[in-house]
């Protein structure tokens, strides 16, 4: 009983605090709501992206004739005039990325000067440059020679560049796929005694293309799931509301673990005060007092949660997924925040020390966390980075809400419920035992 | 143990590695009586009580507290007493009454009981008028009263208070003081810590005197004045240090001691109105000249310097 009147009278200070509801509620709040007004255009969900200026170089000129015919173009990429025309691959990402799909975001200038081209880039005229080589028709159909597309940006723009990237990215892998395909074939063949003509073999790149683009945009392939939310409509999937989603499941595990270390303060700042000392000479064991506070922490960082998700879902439209795992997420980010809060504390000598030290620590391992929400929007993120935040606690949290929103199940899960299970018990049992051997 | 005292404290010792804060100290307090520990900063009176509170473990020795051995039973102990600490120790975000209400709880009181003794003691220590403010913004005396008034909330049978009057205003001090005789009229049992001699002297029934983790002297006020007998105390201030004129002023007839410390000079003296003309003429005879004379009668300060050759302020 008097283990639940330490939590409740600690719950009573926190919640009375301005400075802790402003960084349990409001920082989480406005910082998605800066990514809503950037991006959500408030209420109507469209884009509100300026144009990224292209300047397209196609040097490409097969050495032998290119078959338009056979070309149709899948889904997204519709007015590419790709029936006539068209005389090489070049020519067909030239005509992709003209395309009225795109045509919204990005716009083209033709030249045949690469010279010129990069300079444009280099006096910001343009936002990047393409620059398709000689040859590169060849380098697809043969499998002997490689060509490169160069791809030449202005390193202080990152969304229209990437969006270029990300397009052209998906055309080159499927010729890539497609030259595997076709030297995997033509030993095949070879083998058989068989012997195809070079025309045949555009056919054979031409449609693997065109599949392997349909597939991409299908995701019928190797799958990457997305958020799943309704637009105002509740119809199709609003990505603006997604990565609001995204963003504010960064904020709320950033500042769960940042209540979860100024509550656990708590216990430094009373000693200091002369209250926990004062509480020690009361008839209550120390385990009721210290277990309070502990107790407290979780039950707070439970309660800021709750809110945040709510507000989530009022304020920003956030479908939060499978609501057992949004339970479970809830109740061990909670688990893994308080008990973090518990083992720093535990390590600090008062409360200056604690003050310089856990805001750095809270910092950092919040961030490094936060990677996966960071590279969210990066079409391709460097290798292996979204594993780093798994060496945190914050970046299996981050894990779980994120499978919850992707509308995974608790089974699925599994991994990630025991992971943090684990941090919780090992941050709690090393931090109670450092307090206990403190206050004993 | 304990014998029937309120508090009994046998070869109590608290060491720190190499420091020794409490060295084999022995006292013990009656019941209904006030108890002072006196002595400078540092002298171990606060680590003292921390021992007899429970909340430091003595390194060794032991200490009852209404028959309860803080080694061996400290929720007991606990229960019998009231801590008022040295620092004001209330939440500050909380009201008087919700400060009161919670530590109330700690001490094990609920519903109609707790809010009554909360009442009770919210008109004893005159806050019922100010119960919902935040203490945050209370004055420093009205803290004070507060922090007194935790301590009773459980009708202590003993209640400790450590320094309670340190930095505050003259008036909050006299109603401090009176409240303590207030609450050993109503038959609570006192243990006072202060370094203030006018303290201990008017309000305690038994002193003990602590300097460096020991006792130096204990009993009541009167056996303690009487170390220093009936001399007086003389204090001057010179123009310049003479170790000459001390040498020549510890010859005379009638100086009992003479102790020289900052430019201050204190002597000891069978009879001031015979030795000062004495002084003076030695004195002028050194080309020393006095600046300032006070005589005091034998006090617990003349007791204290008498036994440590220092002042009880340092």
């Amino acid at each position: 009983m008097k283990l639940l009147d330490v939590a409740f009278k600690d719950m009573t200070r926190s919640f009375r605090s301005a400075f802790a509801l402003a960084f349990m509620f409001g920082v989480p709040i406005i910082t998605a709501f800066i990514f809503f007004l950037a991006f959500g255009n408030v209420g109507s969900g469209e884009i509100t992206l300026a144009r990224t200026k292209v300047q397209l170089v196609n040097l490409d000129s097969p050495s032998v004739a290119f078959n338009p015919a056979t070309v149709e173009m899948p889904e997204g990429f519709e007015g590419a005039d790709t029936a006539a025309g068209v005389e090489s691959m070049g020519e067909l990402i030239a005509n992709v990325l003209r395309s009225e799909g795109l045509a919204e975001i990005i716009e083209i200038t033709e030249t045949g000067d690469a010279v010129q081209a990069r300079a444009s880039v280099d006096g910001q005229e343009a936002g990047v440059a393409v620059i398709i080589p000689a040859g590169f028709t060849d380098a697809v159909l043969s499998s002997q020679t490689s060509a490169e597309i160069e791809f030449y940006q202005d390193p202080t723009l990152t969304i229209g560049p990437s969006i270029v990237k990300s397009v052209v990215g998906q055309l080159v892998d499927g010729f890539t796929g497609a030259k595997i395909s076709i030297a995997v074939a033509l030993e095949q063949l070879e083998a058989a005694g068989v012997q195809i003509t070079p025309e045949q073999m555009q056919t054979v790149v031409t449609h693997y293309v065109q599949w392997s683009t349909e597939q991409s945009q299908r995701g019928t392939g190797l799958e990457v799931r997305a958020p799943q939310v309704p637009d105002a409509e509740g119809e199709a999937p609003d990505w603006v509301a997604a990565m609001i989603g995204t963003v504010l499941v960064g904020m709320m595990v950033f500042y769960a673990f940042y209540t979860g270390t100024t509550s656990a303060q708590t216990i430094i700042t009373e000693d200091e005060n002369g209250t926990l000392p004062r509480l020690f000479t009361t008839p209550t064991p120390v385990a009721a007092i210290l277990g309070g506070k502990y107790l407290a922490s979780g039950l707070t960082i439970v309660v800021q949660l709750v809110v945040l998700v709510i507000a989530g879902q009022l304020i920003f439209g956030i479908v939060w997924g499978n609501w057992l795992l949004v339970v479970v997420s809830t109740l061990l980010t909670a688990a893994a925040a308080a008990t973090f809060g518990i083992f720093v504390m535990s390590f600090m000598e008062d409360a200056r020390q604690a003050g310089f030290i856990y805001g750095g620590v809270v910092v950092v391992t919040g961030m490094l966390g936060m990677v996966s929400v960071f590279t969210a929007g990066m079409p391709n993120p460097p290798t292996g980075i979204n594993t780093a935040a798994l060496f945190v606690p914050q970046g299996w949290a981050v894990r779980s809400w994120t499978l919850a929103m992707n509308g995974g199940t608790v089974s699925e899960g599994l991994l990630t419920v025991g992971v943090l299970l684990a941090w919780s018990a090992l941050f709690f049992l090393v931090g109670r035992a450092r307090f206990n051997k403190r206050f004993a | 143990m304990g014998n029937g005292y309120a508090i009994e404290v046998k070869e109590l010792h608290k060491d720190y590695g190499d420091v020794h804060a409490v060295q084999g100290i022995n006292f013990t307090v009656e019941r209904g009586e006030i108890f002072s520990l006196l002595g400078p900063n540092g002298a171990g009176k606060t680590t003292t009580i921390s021992m007899l509170s429970c909340l430091l473990h003595p390194t060794a020795g032991d200490a009852w507290v209404m028959g309860h051995s803080v080694s061996q039973d400290p929720m007991a102990v606990k229960e019998t007493l009231g801590m008022v600490p040295q620092e004001i120790a209330i939440y500050e975000d909380l009201s008087a009454r919700e400060n009161l209400t919670f530590w109330g709880k700690m001490y094990g009181l609920r519903g109609d009981a707790l809010r009554q003794r909360v009442d009770e003691i919210l008109e004893m220590i005159g806050l019922t008028d100010r119960q919902k403010g935040r203490t945050g913004k209370f004055s420093g005396g009205m803290k004070r009263r507060l922090n007194i008034g935790i301590a009773l909330l459980h009708k202590p049978q003993i209640i400790y208070m450590d320094e309670p009057t340190v930095g505050i205003d003259p008036q909050s001090r006299r109603k401090i003081l009176d409240s303590v005789l207030d609450l050993n009229k109503q038959g609570m049992t006192v243990l006072y810590t202060t370094h203030y001699m006018e303290e201990a002297q008017e309000l305690s029934d038994h002193i003990a005197i602590m300097d460096h983790g020991k006792i130096i002297a204990y009993g009541a006020h009167e056996e303690l004045i009487k170390i220093v007998g009936e001399l007086d105390r003389i204090t001057l201030t010179l123009n310049m240090e003479s170790a000459g004129v001390l040498d020549a002023w510890r010859a005379l007839e009638g100086v009992k001691t003479v102790s020289a410390e900052d430019g201050t000079v204190h002597l000891f003296v069978d009879d001031s109105n015979l030795v000062l003309p004495h002084l003076f003429e030695t004195a002028n005879r050194s080309d020393v000249r006095i600046t300032s004379v006070a005589i005091q009668e034998p006090n617990l300060e003349a007791v204290f310097l008498h036994l440590t050759g220092r002042a009880l302020r340092d």
